[in-house]
């Protein structure tokens, strides 16, 4: 079916334009702000964020994993190591992705209370994505 | 002067319908991969200037496209028409993206910019593809429709089957668009950082997308489906329906592939996830089908 040609603009339709452009140009602006940004190596860094949770005998330790570089990390493996006397139990988890600046909220479970122990928690490795 | 706000409020009437049929081309199209995490890494990590080509090259098809048929009711007869055209496609594009990856919790407050226009950028693509294919996907108003539209409502039999049929469209198009993800992870993952009120979210934009698809992007059936008598018939009725089979399918889809054997809490807040794609694949089903 043939649609009839396009007038000429009218003004409901360069309101329409003027804010589509504005939308446009303010992330291509964001974009090119971006790229002449820093580029610090991925850094991220874990640590205990918040208060331990204690649930029927386990106890559940938050943990923040977060990104102080400007470039992305890829499969970050975190560890957390807690030793009680002498005895070392140890609990691992991987972020897929971790872009700069970004945080990833984790949990680790124990079946220990980890106050009573020594807690590590650290990054062990990552990789560029 | 009275002449000038009836012609302002025809305009914007007219602007508005062909926005909202550009924003549901680009939902039926763009939606699935908004399900897909690989995309969103791949946003997640790109480079600005990687992101900035990814933008620009959305313009490509967009221009193509707005040449041919695109998403307005009248034809673009310039090139400049057609490059206009394409920077609103792509707004709407990334306006659409945004809202989107807000409601399933992809961007918050604490994401990084540079994160958050990576993913904006990846996922805008095919939704500007979708824009700019809007009057492709669905036959626009006045294209004429084949059926039993037209005498519809006539007795209590042609509603029942009017009825039947609507139903039956809606199952279909929310399995033609939710099948493959019902399966992925995807679902699950984005489920589960979703709060109560986060769902309610999700089910309010299912509705008011439902509604807007079936009634005001100006697709064929539109006027038709205005006018229908019967209970469920009306545009609310028709649209919670709607909704209410997208959630079904859903559900189905996710017993099928075994992911609905959960706590029943989790199981609904898949259901609603998977219901948004659904009730969009439902709604283009009603007029497709």
């Amino acid at each position: 079916m043939s649609r009839p040609p396009r007038p000429a603009r009218n003004r409901v339709e360069w309101v329409t334009f003027g804010v589509a452009a504005t939308i446009v140009a303010a992330t291509a602006t964001l974009m090119v702000v971006q790229s002449f940004g820093s580029f610090d190596p991925a850094a991220p860094v874990a640590e205990p964020a918040g208060a331990v949770r204690a649930t029927e005998g386990h106890w559940y330790v938050p943990v923040d994993v977060t990104n102080n570089g400007d470039e992305t990390a890829a499969e970050v493996q975190v560890t957390a190591e807690l030793t009680i006397d002498g005895v070392t139990t140890t609990g691992d988890q991987v972020v897929d992705f971790l872009g700069g600046d970004e945080v990833a909220h984790l949990t680790f479970g124990f079946d220990a209370d980890p106050a009573s122990g020594e807690l590590v928690i650290r990054v062990t490795g990552f990789a560029e994505p | 002067m009275a002449s000038q706000q009836r012609n302002d409020a025809a305009t914007w009437g007219s602007e508005v319908t062909d926005l909202v049929r550009a924003a549901s081309g680009g939902l039926l199209f763009g939606i699935p991969l908004l399900f897909t995490v690989e995309v969103l890494w791949t946003g997640q990590h790109a480079s600005p200037q990687r992101m900035l080509v990814v933008l620009l090259l959305s313009f490509v098809p967009l221009v193509m496209l707005n040449r041919t048929e695109g998403f307005r009711s009248r034809r673009d007869v310039t090139f400049l028409d057609a490059v206009s055209d394409a920077v609103e496609g792509v707004a709407l594009g990334i306006a659409l993206v945004l809202g989107a990856l807000v409601l399933l919790g992809e961007i918050d407050g604490e994401t990084p910019t540079r994160v958050a226009l990576g993913k904006i950028a990846y996922q805008a693509m095919p939704f500007c593809i979708g824009i700019g294919v809007a009057r492709h996907i669905l036959r626009p108003r006045g294209a004429g429709r084949d059926g039993d539209d037209s005498d519809s409502g006539s007795d209590t039999d042609s509603q029942f089957n009017a009825t039947v049929a609507d139903i039956g469209a809606s199952v279909i198009g929310s399995i033609f668009i939710a099948l493959s993800i019902a399966p992925t992870d995807e679902v699950r993952l984005l489920a589960a950082s979703r709060s109560p009120l986060h769902l309610l979210a999700i089910m309010t934009v299912s509705l008011l997308v439902a509604y807007s698809i079936v009634f005001v992007a100006g697709f064929a059936g539109q006027d038709q489906r205005h006018e229908q008598s019967g209970a469920l018939q009306h545009p609310v009725t028709e649209t919670v329906v709607t909704y209410l089979v997208a959630l079904a399918s859903a559900w189905a889809m996710l017993a099928i592939f075994q992911r609905a054997d959960g706590p029943w809490h989790v199981t609904l807040a898949h259901v609603i996830v998977l219901g948004l794609p659904a009730a969009i694949g439902g709604a283009a089903g009603r007029l497709a089908v």
